[in-house]
């Protein structure tokens, strides 16, 4: 059995998600606090992959990143780096697709606390980073890991933008989602079923494990 | 003077838009009372003056320094301006211990301490809020907004979700901390007796203006809301926060403030004051 695919989307989650934590915090903080009158220019930008098919997403990164193209040739110009048919493509996609997952548990536990809470901080000379990180963010632990877990879930079954700007490179871009498509288009029946037994079994096991936990704090609090 | 503002800001409210001016001068260790109908801008004011809410127009200068003014585009950060404020659902951090609460609002041990023996919270202090009762958690927000160390206290309707025997213990509490702290105090309140017991002063905010009464008694009397009563009893026994007295035939309990205790022991005479609100219907008979 060839395990590499596997291993390869799973490094590919983890990298997605941590990464998305890191971006998608401070945009769901800012979602949260703003009531900017364009403020939903930014929420609909940001939820449009849960609508957008992933051949769209995946047409416009090719199409933005190839190396005729201004973006694309002055990045391979300058820095060396071309996204396109490479993993760190596959991460920046990924981030850019799952974002909404990250973003919209996190700005509606952000929402859901009493505006006091961060209020009262800020009576204490608290700055608003201080105040997210050690009064908001505690407190929205469920939200939080909601927010983990469909993202590294909705990575690990990627498939179309994945298939358009990775090129099933083995080892580099061919993750799991591509490999049960790829082994059924050559009959290869055993080892499709084989990936997508264990796609099916992490999923479950996550979603599982997200909602005991969830169902635990909840009880807690 | 500690406090000197002249604020103005206009409120949407949903029976329309009004305008909220207030003028007033404030010396160290009052305890001003804000009362007027709901919605009228109470909160608002307190909001204000925390740097939570921007006025439109006026200044607000405490201890001679200059925390908002319109004209030279003066407004200092919650952050900086640092009341001490006490939230109508009191905003106690959920993931914090009592004594994590506390701790985040100053890190002053002594303080804390101190404040958490005064406020009969020591045996709480390792529990979440969510594990304490409402008035163990008034306690605790009381208390954080005393460890700021600001010269201003606001507490925003503090005792409304109190029940009445809670909500008198805790004036209680109140009293004794405004006397020990003196920190200048301003309280929104819609409960007569609450206001007569702790203020010393009474800004009543209505559609038409804001007027500062020097004293609450003085408005409520005025406004036939309030009744005095002078009765005198002999003291049977004095606890840590009431007296047991004897008034001509009945035996009634009197919580008193530290503060106006004095002198007095077991087998004295006094003389005490209260205040009843008169009652709107009457039984009359025809003798």
């Amino acid at each position: 059995m060839n395990w590499s695919p596997l291993f390869l989307s799973l490094q590919l989650s983890f990298i997605t998600t941590l990464c998305l934590l890191i971006i998608g915090i401070p945009i769901a903080a800012k979602l949260a606090a703003s009531s900017a009158r364009y403020k939903f220019l930014l929420e609909a930008i940001v939820s449009l992959p849960l609508v957008l098919p992933p051949t769209v997403l995946g047409f416009y990164i090719l199409i933005a990143f190839s190396k005729n193209s201004l973006l694309g040739g002055f990045l391979y110009q300058y820095f060396d780096i071309q996204l396109l048919f490479s993993f760190e493509g596959l991460v920046f996609a990924s981030i850019l697709y799952s974002l909404p997952f990250m973003v919209q548990p996190i700005q509606a536990g952000l929402q859901n606390l009493p505006r006091s809470l961060s209020e009262a901080a800020y009576t204490m000379g608290k700055s608003k980073m201080e105040v997210l990180w050690w009064v908001l963010l505690p407190n929205i632990k469920p939200a939080l890991l909601t927010g983990i877990v469909l993202s590294f879930a909705h990575t690990m079954g990627e498939f179309g933008v994945v298939l358009m700007i990775g090129g099933k490179i083995p080892g580099e871009t061919l993750v799991a989602s591509i490999a049960v498509y790829d082994e059924v288009e050559s009959l290869n029946y055993v080892q499709a079923n084989f990936y997508a037994l264990v796609l099916l079994g992490t999923s479950f096991v996550i979603l599982g494990m997200t909602y005991f936990i969830n169902a635990r704090l909840s009880i807690q609090s | 003077m500690l406090l000197n503002l002249k604020l103005q800001k206009k409120l949407d409210r949903t029976d329309g838009a009004r305008e909220l001016k207030v003028q007033m001068e404030l010396e160290a260790g009052d305890f001003v009372a804000i009362y007027g109908p709901s919605g009228i801008g109470k909160t608002t004011l307190l909001r204000i003056i925390a740097g939570l809410s921007q006025a439109d127009t006026g200044f607000l200068f405490v201890n001679n320094s200059c925390w908002f003014d319109k004209k030279n585009k003066i407004s200092l950060s919650p952050q900086k301006r640092k009341v001490g404020f006490v939230f109508q659902d009191y905003a106690l951090f959920p993931n914090m211990t009592i004594l994590e609460n506390l701790h985040f609002a100053k890190a002053n041990t002594a303080l804390i301490q101190q404040l958490l023996k005064e406020t009969n919270l020591e045996g709480l202090k390792e529990k979440k809020p969510a594990q304490l009762s409402g008035g163990q958690q008034q306690r605790v927000a009381l208390a954080r907004a005393l460890v700021v160390e600001s010269p201003i206290l606001l507490l925003d309707e503090p005792l409304s979700a109190l029940d009445y025997s809670l909500r008198q213990d805790m004036q209680v509490l109140i009293a004794d901390l405004h006397e020990r702290y003196q920190r200048t105090t301003l309280m929104v309140s819609h409960d007569i007796p609450e206001i007569i017991n702790l203020a010393n002063k009474l800004l009543v905010i209505t559609d038409t203006d804001t007027i500062l009464y020097k004293t609450p008694k003085a408005y409520f009397e005025q406004k036939n809301l309030l009744d005095e009563i002078e009765e005198n009893g002999i003291v049977l026994a004095i606890d840590h926060k009431e007296l047991l007295l004897q008034v001509g035939q009945k035996k009634r309990r009197l919580p008193y403030s530290k503060a106006s205790l004095g002198t007095v022991q077991v087998g004295d005479q006094v003389s005490f004051k209260r205040w009843v609100i008169p009652s709107k219907i009457h039984e009359i008979e025809r003798e």
